[in-house]
Parts: structure tokens; C-alpha cells; sequence
């Protein structure tokens, strides 16, 4: 590992200062961090489903896992760098509730077209529900990814046109109880 | 590769029925991060109990397991916030691990062993502030995870609360020390051995608040990240702890495990949201009884709330916490102030122990009632089964008179009869009793607190000179020649002056204070409490408002100024221990001649401090109905008993060990117990029968009255390791439980011991039960003595069951050879299975239904006495056993047989569930029973199940096992051993 490796430049931080809700401090800790579980400076999709799998023995989580990747990689390159990483955690650690729904919007919006389909929130709920298993009991009402991607468009689809845009999307998200609470999962442990 | 085997079977009842497979798996998989967390999840589901005879095994994964996943550590964490019994037993079980550790500081082991210890003690002497707000560190991986879940959260809000806690608590499972070191502060490297961990535990515990005049000069409030000890280990045992506070640094937050923390902030952060309130929406608690899962914490803000003064003022999380706080200060104060005793009394001559150790337990004595149990052996009663409700009985009178030291060459452990109220304190915030001790606990508040049970010097000269004024200057000792309280007989001794002996106690002789003894004393403090009236023991029975303050305890009205005798007593202990180091100046027969002296001016203070309430202000009365109610148990060999412990009948035999056995017994009174020492002795008669003896003692008791008074008997023991004694109690808990799943009428008794240190710990004591040896002695000495054995025959087991329950065909015989036939057959076959050695008839009971127990598992598995071997027979099968089962044509025998083919089967069925438990355990481990390796002690463990074998040849495996033991010439030999070298019958 070589020493430019293993530290940001100074135009770099500067830059993911701007970009993040982290410190100077915060972002070395977490550069060093990085390099340390990545070596490569790259966190490759192969990683990625391993640790899934790993955290979801039971489950399916590989193509979860493909679409959050896609996500992170916000170039596209097919590899996640430290940069995109540490984008992706500011925002879901420290992001406003708006920053994380611009950003949870990216998922569900497969082709990028600004618009989530009622089958593309299936795919991503498919998956999620494939990732998960039989390991969680789910509510009647919602024990099939189909069940509930209805009871989502049923929420938020209020022009009933079979498609959510960004505007209700967030509008949904914030009145449901249960998702602004879930999105806050790790706020302030960052 | 799918998983799907191992989840359906995980989710099977098979796997659920009790949580060994679950503890089993988590060894098994501890590299798989989700199926670990899978797993423990499944433990929340069990109910306290019974995680909590799991609860070795559960922190010695943590130990003896470097793995990534931390699930684990946070099902134990979680227990111990919900559980205070919960938390006692792993804070203590991790003092142990962490001595054990302490010789390699730098590996990961020590480093998980350190943050648990550290993290549990936040729990018993912290704040109690949840650990949960510790934040994430850089785990790229995980943090992924929990940031994806974020982005679920919209497709299934669920998601987020099944995996979060996971995510969390991965995310925060600290950077490996490479990474840490550059950041950390540098004291938390030079790590070596902490005097915080080294040695007895009674070092640990005494650390006392600097206001009692130690040597720490940090003011109380002084908030130091640096007070760190050498190897990071908080030592603020007294010193409640501060949350973080918001600025601090990732780093930082870290290297805090080893902060000491502040106390005025503690109070203020305990303001914040406790989640177990109704008020918070808890999303998934199981319904089960187990410990609830946490919804993954929110963001929470510290709420910087005043300090309360009065209980209405606080939440009622900060009142659970308060009255938590205070149960654990008082008791591990307890229970190091009782170890305390034991360790000291070592150096005390045998003949003055019993008085020193009433003096000292006296001491204690004055604290109680207090908000103190014994956890384990007397277990609290959980109300629902909601750990965190927990009633637990309360000790409200510890009478020093009815406490026995007993004998022991290097180690005095000790017999102690605790008075106790059931179900009568709990942490209910709500409770009247309750608030009154939470205005109580306020009111002390800022104030030098107290140590409770202070047995230490400082608190007893502190005792003194608060006594100093009223204090008649007339010598304790006087009465009996007054050479005690003299300080020219030291200086006699020593040849010159007491000052420059270098010990710290014997300068208190030169002070003033000196009080006269018994009656006079009594009557002549005008500080004494008053003493009992009638409606005493109806204020102190369940309220502690009545109790006052703490400093005006209850005292027995019959008792001299106690601190002052012990003072009086332990400045002769220590004259006596001078005596034996200056033996060499003076000769022999006058230094015998003061030792004389001053035991006897010891044993006549202690008479009559003691003893005059039970022996003579107790009516004869007492005594008769004891007498009359113990006849059926007891032979009538008592008198000649104590006779002839001087006089042993064969000079050629060295009685040593056997007589001592004997001593204790005349002095335990028939109360057997079991004590895991191969010195300790065992009573000689069922002298004064359980019942008849609790029932004694309430009518003395002020407390006995009460409907849920009950008495309970403890040795305290330190100098051994007790941890291997405490895995054998559970393995044959275990087995004991098979036998009970699978109806096989055999009995086994089942014995607690609480381990609280590596070298200390109380065990249950078996009432009713008296080893083999003492009562083949007491028989042989009393038909020897009647002129009925001419020819000096040993006696023989079924002397004594002709003896004790009548003629061989009374209903009571036939009763009692029941009970012989299954308890044998029990440990027949767990000796065999476990390769319990060292089982001489010293460590065989007999009980008054005619059960054997075994007790003392110093070896087991692999070690055996001197590893010589001698015990080769599979298990003990004597003549005279079979000769009592009616011979080897007799009907008992045959269903002995029986039992134990129908036993070994069961155990065969279940083997996986025994040698798991030991393989588990045997990570690692320090434990002697391992000193065979691992591998060949697992190997061989599993090779005695003979599982190659169909069912009907496993039964004639036992028919061998039978043959080959059956007046083992082993045995027999083993038996002449003992009755040779130990005097053990």
C-alpha cells in the first residue's frame, strides 16, 4: 500500500468536506477505514454480495444487493470507490429526511426516468423480500412483495396513475409512521 | 451454498426445546456473522432461567471465540440490563476471565474479555446508561449494509428493525488494535497485569470511595479520560459514570471504555428515554418470556435535567436505576466483605477461628437488613417471567452464632445461616417501600457514602472513635487476666514495643476505647439501640422506611459493641500470629502457655457475646423438641462422638483428615453440605435435623414470625477455584434432566454454587445429609464404646440404614432402600460417564431418605488424585452397597440394574448434549479436568457413550460395567487408602 494511498489529498477532503456532513478528522478516520477493509482502494461487487450473504444467510440477497450497488456506484463504473462510499453514508447517516428520499428514490427508480413504476417498486420489493427469507413474519396484509407494493401505491399514488414521482414519493414516505422511522435507523451513531 | 437445512432445523421444535442446541450452534457457526445473530435471536426466545444456566457457557464463547460477529455480546449485554441477577453473574464470571487473561494483555481475547468486563461493570456500578448510543466505527462492510437498509426502508419498513440491530451492532464492533494504536492515548497500551484484577478478589472489591481517606486524591467529580488504569480496566467501582458527551470524537468514544466517568452526569443522562417503558412503541418484543429485543435505537438527545432531590422528581427509569445501583453496591459489598472473612481467617490459628469469625460476621451483621441475596442459590422470583421483575428474598439477619468455620489446613471456608424474607424487595419505581428507600438513597446523595459491610480496619477504628466519648475505659478482655488488652505482653512477645511490629493492627490495642464485655457492656452504652420491642420486627420486616438511617441498624440487644469485640478479636489473632513467628526466642511450653491464654480469653468473649442468646437465655424447650423431632434421623453416637475425636480407637491409623471431617460435623450440627474440597470435612450424625434446626432458629429470630421468613445455609469458600466444581453441578444438572425427559425414575440431587471470583464463591449446602465416612465412624466408635463390637469391625452402610429406618422389612426401610437403589444408580452411571474420581466415603452423603449424593468434583473427565489411577473401576460398586441392595440375588439389585441400563440409554440418547457442554467449555480452558488435551478428553467422553452400539448392547455394556465394578479391587483398594492414610472410613 502506497502513502498516497493510504491518505486524501488536500483537494480531496476539501472537496468531500463540501460534499459530506463529515469533518476533516471524520473523513481520514473513515479513508483509513476503507483502506484498511478494501486494500484496493475499490469495493467491488464481489465484496459486496459477500458480506449480503453473509449477513442474510437464510435469504436470497443477491439481487438486493445488485440494485443497492448500483446505487452507490454513482459513476457507474462498476466499482465503488471511497468517495461514492462515503457520499452514500453521509447522506443515510447524517442526510436530512429530504436528502435520503432524493437518494432512496434512486433505487426504486430502476431506469432513471424520474418515475417508479408500479414494476419496478415490485422488483426492488421482490428482492428485499428474497433477501429477508422466511425469517420475518410478515402482517397479512403485506406477505407478498404484490400485496405490498399495492398497499405502497395505495399510500402515495395519488394521482392514481400507476407511477409515483418524486413529489409523492417523498409526500408518501414522510406520512407513513413506520418508513420515517425506519430511515432513521442509525441517525446520530455516525 | 444454501442454508436451508440449517434454518429449517433451527426453526424445529427438536431445536427449541431448550437452549443447548442453540449454544451449541453458536460454537459451531461463530464465523457466520448471520447465523450467529439468527441464533441469538433464537435465545431471546428462552426464558431467564434458562439462559441463565447457560450463562457460563454463553460468556465462555465470548472468551474462548475470536470471532467477527457481535451478536453475542449484545444478547449478553441486553441480558444484563434487563436482569440484575443476570448482570451480577457475568460481571463476576468475567472478573474471572479476565485474571485469567491478564498474563497476555495484548491479545484479542483479553481485549474482548476487557470491553465485556468493562461494558458489564458500566452496568453494576455505572450510571446504567444504555451502551446502545455507542457509535459506529469504520466497518466499510457492515455500514454498507446499514445504509442499504435505509433505502429499504420505503419497500418494507419491517427490514430495517429485523436486520438493523445486526448492521448496528457489527458496524460498531471495534477496529483491530493496529488501526487503534496511533489514535489511542498511551497508557492504554502499557498493559499489564492491574491491581484492579490481580489477586483475591477481595483486593478488587475494596476499592472504596476516595472520601473514606484512601490514597486517591482525585476529587469525587473530577472528570479525567486519563484515569485509566494500566491495562484499560475501569476502576471506578464506585464511581458511577457520565454518558458520553455529544462532541466526542469516534476515536475518542472508543478509547472511553476506559474512562472513569462522572457521576452528576450520570444522573442527568438517566432522564433520557429508557425503551423498555410502555411509553416508547416497542415494535417487536417477542411474546416469549425471554429477553426482549430492542427496537433499534433512535436518535435520542441527552436531556439535561437537574439532579433530582426527591423520588417525584425523577422518571421512573431513573428510580429503577437508582434502587438498581443500590442493589449491587450492597450486594457485591456482601459478598466481598463475606469472602473477606475467609480469606483473612487463614492466618488466624485454627483454635481462634470460629471466635474471629464470629467477630468479624458480627461486623456485617450490623448493615442487615439490607437490599441483599443470594443470587443463584436462592433464586428471585420473576414476576410474569420478566427478568427485569424480579422479587428477591431479602437476608434480614445474619446471626453470627450460628455460623461454623470449618476445617481446613490452608483454607477456612465457612457455614452461614442467613434469615431471609421471600419476595420481598424488587425494583418496582413504583412501590411505596420503594419510594421510601429512594428518599433514603437521595438523601445520602453527596454525602461520603458509607461502605456497607465494612469489615476493613479503617471502618472499625472509624467505629471506635465514634464511641470513643461513651466508651467505659474497661478492658473487653479483662475478665479473663486481662494479658489480651495489655500492650507490655506484646512487647514481651516481640521484644520491643508493638508500635515498630509494622502491622497495622496492632497499634489499635494501644487505643483507649475498651469496652466491657457481655452483660455489663450492655448495660453500660448508653449508644446502644434499644433493643427489640415488639413491634420490631413488624417495621423492619418488609419497609425499609422504619430502617432509618443506615448507620442505626438493628441491633441484637444480647451483642456487646460488636466492633469493638472484633477489633478486641483480631488484635489477638494477630498477637497469636506474632506468637508463632517469635517461637524461636522463647520456649516452648510458655509460648503454648500464651497461645493458650489468649485463645481461650478469645473463645470465653466470644461465649459471651454470642452465645447467651441461644445456649443460655434459649429455653431448654428448644433443645428437648430438637431432641425429640430429630430421633428418627439420628444415631445416638453424638456424646462419644466428641469423645473420641481425641481418642482414636487404633493407634495405628492416622485419623487426621477423618477426624476432622468428625470435628465439623459435631459443630455443624448435622447441617451437611457440600464443599468442594477434598479437606473439607462432613458431618458425623444427622445431630440437629434441617427442619428442627430452621425451626430453632425462628423462634429466636425477631423476624420469624413473618409468613415468608425462611432460612437458608451458604458456605462461603475462597483460596479455590470453584468453576470446575460449578461445571460438574451443571453437567449433572444436565444429566439429571435427561433422566426427567425421559422418565427414569433415578434421583440425583442438583447443587448451586455462585462463583464470584476465580478464587471465591458460596455453594448450596445439602441439609439432611451426612458423608458415608462419618457414618461408618460415628457407628463403629459408638458399637465399640457400647462393648457390642469386640472385634473392632468397621461398620458397614446397612448398619446404618437398619439403624436409622428399622427393620429390614418395615415399610421405612423398604422406603429408604428405594431411595438408595435410584440415587445410585444415577451417579453410578454419571460417574462413569464423567469419570468422577476421588470418590472416597468422605465424599459420598447419605440423606435422611436414605439417598446417596456425591459431592466435590475436583476431579473429573482426565485428572484424577495424583493421577495414579487408582480408581480404575467404571464407578463405585462396593460389597457393602451390593450387600445393602439385599445382595446380588436381590430384587434391589436387579432393579439397580435396571435403573442404571435405563439411565444410560436415556444419556446415550442425549450425548450430543453432554459432550457439546464439554467441548464448549474446553476451549481454552484453565479448568484441571481438561488436563488430558482436548481432543482426547472429548474423544474418550464420547467413546464412554458406546453410540456404535444398538440399545440391547448398550445394555449389556452396563451388565459389564457392573461386573468390572462390583467389588472393584480398585475400589477396595482406593477405600484402604484413604482409611489408611486420611483416617477415612
Amino acid at each position: 500500500m502506497g502513502k498516497s494511498q493510504s491518505k486524501l489529498s488536500p483537494q480531496e477532503l476539501q472537496d468531500l468536506q463540501k460534499a459530506t456532513h463529515f469533518d476533516k478528522k471524520e473523513l481520514q478516520q473513515w479513508y483509513k477505514g476503507f483502506h484498511n477493509d478494501c486494500p484496493s482502494g475499490l469495493l467491488t461487487k464481489a465484496e459486496f454480495q459477500k458480506v449480503y450473504k453473509q449477513f442474510f444467510p437464510f435469504g436470497d440477497p443477491s439481487t438486493f444487493a445488485d440494485y443497492i450497488f448500483n446505487v452507490f456506484d454513482a459513476d457507474k463504473s462498476g466499482t465503488i470507490d471511497f468517495k461514492e462510499y462515503i457520499c452514500a453514508l453521509s447522506v443515510t447517516s447524517r442526510g436530512k429526511m429530504e436528502d435520503k428520499l432524493d437518494w432512496a428514490f434512486q433505487l426504486y427508480d430502476i431506469d432513471g426516468d424520474g418515475k417508479i413504476t408500479f414494476q419496478e417498486m415490485l422488483s426492488i420489493v421482490e428482492a428485499i423480500y428474497k433477501l429477508v427469507g422466511s425469517m420475518v413474519r410478515l402482517q397479512e396484509d403485506e406477505n407478498t412483495p404484490e400485496k405490498r407494493v399495492r398497499k405502497i401505491f395505495r399510500l402515495m399514488d395519488k394521482d392514481e396513475n400507476g407511477s409515483l414521482d418524486m413529489a409523492e414519493f417523498k409526500e408518501g414516505c414522510k406520512r407513513d409512521e413506520t418508513i420515517v422511522s425506519a430511515l432513521s435507523l442509525y441517525d446520530g451513531l455516525v | 451454498m444454501s442454508w436451508n437445512l440449517l434454518e429449517r432445523f433451527i426453526e424445529s421444535e427438536h431445536f427449541n426445546k431448550d437452549p443447548s442446541l442453540t449454544v451449541a450452534y453458536l460454537a459451531r457457526y461463530a464465523d457466520h456473522v448471520g447465523i450467529h445473530y439468527v441464533l441469538c435471536s433464537k435465545l431471546r426466545q428462552f426464558s431467564y432461567e434458562e439462559i441463565e444456566f447457560f450463562l457460563p457457557q454463553l460468556c465462555h464463547l465470548l472468551i474462548s471465540i475470536d470471532n467477527e460477529s457481535m451478536a453475542l455480546e449484545e444478547f449478553i449485554i441486553d441480558l444484563c440490563e434487563e436482569s440484575v441477577n443476570g448482570a451480577l453473574l457475568t460481571f463476576w464470571l468475567f472478573q474471572t476471565y479476565l485474571h485469567d487473561l491478564a498474563a497476555q494483555p495484548a491479545a484479542n481475547v483479553f481485549q474482548t474479555c476487557r470491553r465485556v468486563y468493562n461494558r458489564v461493570q458500566r452496568i453494576v456500578f455505572g450510571g446504567g446508561e444504555p451502551l446502545r448510543r455507542e457509535k459506529i466505527q469504520e466497518n466499510v462492510l457492515p455500514v454498507t449494509v446499514l445504509s442499504s437498509l435505509v433505502l429499504a426502508s420505503v419497500g418494507l419498513p419491517l427490514l430495517p428493525h429485523h436486520a438493523g440491530p445486526l448492521a448496528i451492532a457489527q458496524a460498531r464492533r471495534p477496529r483491530p488494535i493496529e488501526e487503534i494504536i496511533s489514535e489511542a492515548a498511551p497508557e492504554t497500551q502499557t498493559l499489564g497485569r492491574s491491581a484492579t484484577v490481580t489477586g483475591s478478589t477481595s483486593t478488587v472489591r475494596n476499592v472504596r470511595p476516595s472520601s473514606s481517606g484512601s490514597k486517591d486524591p482525585r476529587p469525587r467529580r473530577a472528570k479525567r479520560p486519563s484515569a485509566v488504569n494500566t491495562n484499560g480496566i475501569e476502576t471506578s467501582r464506585t464511581q458511577p459514570s457520565s454518558p458520553r458527551t455529544e462532541g466526542r470524537k469516534v476515536s475518542s468514544s472508543r478509547q472511553s471504555l476506559a474512562v472513569t466517568r462522572n457521576h452528576e452526569a450520570f444522573v442527568s443522562s438517566s432522564s433520557l428515554p429508557d425503551q423498555r417503558t410502555p411509553s416508547t412503541p416497542v415494535q417487536n418484543v417477542p411474546p416469549s418470556p425471554g429477553v426482549p429485543r430492542r427496537p433499534p435505537e433512535m436518535a435520542r438527545r441527552h436531556s439535561h435535567a437537574l439532579r433530582p432531590t426527591t423520588p417525584s422528581a425523577m422518571t421512573k427509569s431513573q428510580k429503577v436505576r437508582m434502587l438498581r445501583q443500590n442493589y449491587f453496591r450492597s450486594q457485591t459489598q456482601l459478598l466481598a466483605a463475606l469472602e473477606g472473612i475467609s480469606s483473612r481467617l487463614v492466618s488466624v490459628p485454627k483454635p481462634a477461628r470460629l471466635s474471629a469469625l464470629r467477630a468479624e460476621l458480627a461486623l456485617i451483621a450490623q448493615d442487615i437488613p439490607a437490599e441483599v441475596d443470594i443470587p443463584l442459590i436462592c433464586p428471585a422470583t420473576l414476576v410474569d417471567g420478566i427478568p427485569s421483575r424480579s422479587r428477591h428474598h431479602r437476608i434480614v439477619r445474619l446471626n453470627p452464632a450460628e455460623a461454623t468455620s470449618l476445617n481446613s489446613a490452608q483454607k477456612v471456608p465457612y457455614l452461614l445461616m442467613l434469615e431471609v424474607l421471600r419476595e420481598d424487595f424488587d425494583f418496582d419505581p413504583e412501590s411505596e417501600q420503594n419510594l421510601q428507600l429512594l428518599s433514603n438513597l437521595l438523601a445520602e446523595k453527596g454525602k461520603p457514602r458509607r461502605r456497607l459491610f465494612d469489615t476493613s480496619d479503617a471502618a472499625r477504628q472509624a467505629a471506635m472513635q465514634s464511641r470513643l466519648s461513651e466508651a467505659p475505659s474497661d478492658s473487653v478482655l479483662e475478665p479473663s487476666n486481662g494479658d489480651l488488652s495489655s500492650p507490655a505482653l506484646l512487647q514481651d512477645v516481640d521484644g520491643e514495643p508493638s508500635k515498630s511490629t509494622g502491622s497495622p493492627n496492632i497499634p489499635a490495642i494501644k487505643e483507649p476505647p475498651r469496652l466491657s464485655s457481655g452483660v455489663s457492656t450492655l448495660s453500660s452504652m448508653a449508644s446502644l439501640p434499644t433493643p427489640r420491642t415488639s413491634e420490631g420486627p413488624i417495621s423492619r420486616s418488609g419497609s425499609p422506611s422504619l430502617r432509618g438511617s443506615p448507620y442505626m441498624k438493628p441491633q441484637n440487644p444480647t451483642q456487646p459493641d460488636i466492633s469493638a469485640l472484633a477489633d478486641h478479636m483480631r488484635t489477638a489473632s494477630q498477637m497469636l500470629n506474632q506468637l508463632e513467628l517469635s517461637t524461636s526466642k522463647r520456649p516452648k511450653t510458655e509460648v503454648a502457655a500464651i497461645k493458650a491464654k489468649i485463645i481461650a480469653s478469645m473463645q470465653s468473649l466470644e461465649e459471651q457475646s454470642f452465645l447467651n442468646e441461644d445456649v443460655l437465655g434459649a429455653p431448654s424447650f428448644d433443645t428437648i423438641m430438637a431432641r425429640a423431632s430429630a430421633a428418627a434421623a439420628r444415631t445416638e453416637a453424638e456424646d462419644i462422638e466428641s469423645e473420641d475425636v481425641q481418642a482414636p480407637t487404633d493407634p495405628d491409623i492416622n485419623t487426621g483428615k477423618g477426624a476432622a471431617r468428625m470435628e465439623n460435623d459435631a459443630m455443624t450440627g448435622g447441617i451437611q453440605r457440600k464443599v468442594g474440597d477434598r479437606d473439607d470435612p462432613s458431618a458425623a450424625t444427622f445431630g440437629e435435623a434441617w427442619e428442627v434446626k430452621k425451626e430453632r432458629i425462628r423462634r429466636s429470630s425477631p423476624y420469624g414470625w413473618v409468613k415468608n421468613w425462611d432460612l437458608i445455609s451458604v458456605i462461603v469458600k475462597t483460596g479455590d477455584d470453584l468453576r470446575q466444581e460449578a461445571f460438574a453441578c451443571q453437567l449433572i444438572a444436565v444429566c439429571s434432566k435427561i433422566f426427567a425427559e425421559h422418565n427414569v425414575e433415578v434421583w440425583v440431587k442438583n447443587m448451586r454454587m455462585l462463583v464470584t471470583g476465580e478464587t471465591s464463591g458460596l455453594i448450596e449446602t445439602i441439609t439432611n445429609a451426612v458423608s458415608l465416612h462419618s457414618l461408618k465412624r460415628s457407628i463403629t466408635l459408638a458399637t465399640i464404646a457400647a462393648g457390642t463390637n469386640p472385634k473392632k469391625r468397621i461398620a458397614t452402610l446397612s448398619d446404618h440404614y437398619t439403624k436409622t429406618f428399622g427393620a429390614v422389612d418395615s415399610p421405612a426401610y423398604q422406603k429408604a432402600i428405594d431411595c438408595f437403589t435410584r440415587s445410585l444408580a444415577a451417579y453410578s452411571i454419571i460417574s462413569y460417564i464423567l469419570q468422577l474420581k476421588d470418590r472416597h466415603n468422605g465424599n459420598i452423603l447419605i440423606d435422611s431418605d436414605g439417598h446417596c449424593i456425591h459431592i466435590d468434583f475436583g476431579f473429573m473427565l482426565s485428572n484424577s488424585p495424583g493421577n495414579m489411577g487408582f480408581e480404575a473401576a467404571p464407578f463405585k460398586l462396593t460389597l457393602e452397597y451390593v450387600e445393602l441392595l439385599g445382595g446380588p440375588e436381590g430384587v434391589h439389585y436387579a432393579r439397580f440394574k435396571e435403573l442404571l441400563k435405563d439411565a444410560f440409554q436415556a444419556l446415550r440418547r442425549e450425548a450430543e448434549r453432554i459432550v457439546t457442554l464439554v467441548e464448549l467449555m474446553g476451549r481454552e480452558s484453565k479448568m484441571p479436568c481438561y488436563g488430558g488435551g482436548l481432543v482426547n478428553v472429548v474423544a474418550a467422553l464420547r467413546a464412554r457413550f458406546v453410540l456404535e452400539k444398538s440399545k440391547e448392547e448398550a445394555r449389556e455394556w452396563v451388565e459389564d460395567l457392573v461386573t468390572k465394578s462390583f467389588g472393584s479391587y480398585y475400589t477396595r483398594l482406593y477405600d484402604t487408602y484413604q482409611y489408611r492414610t486420611q483416617g477415612i472410613y
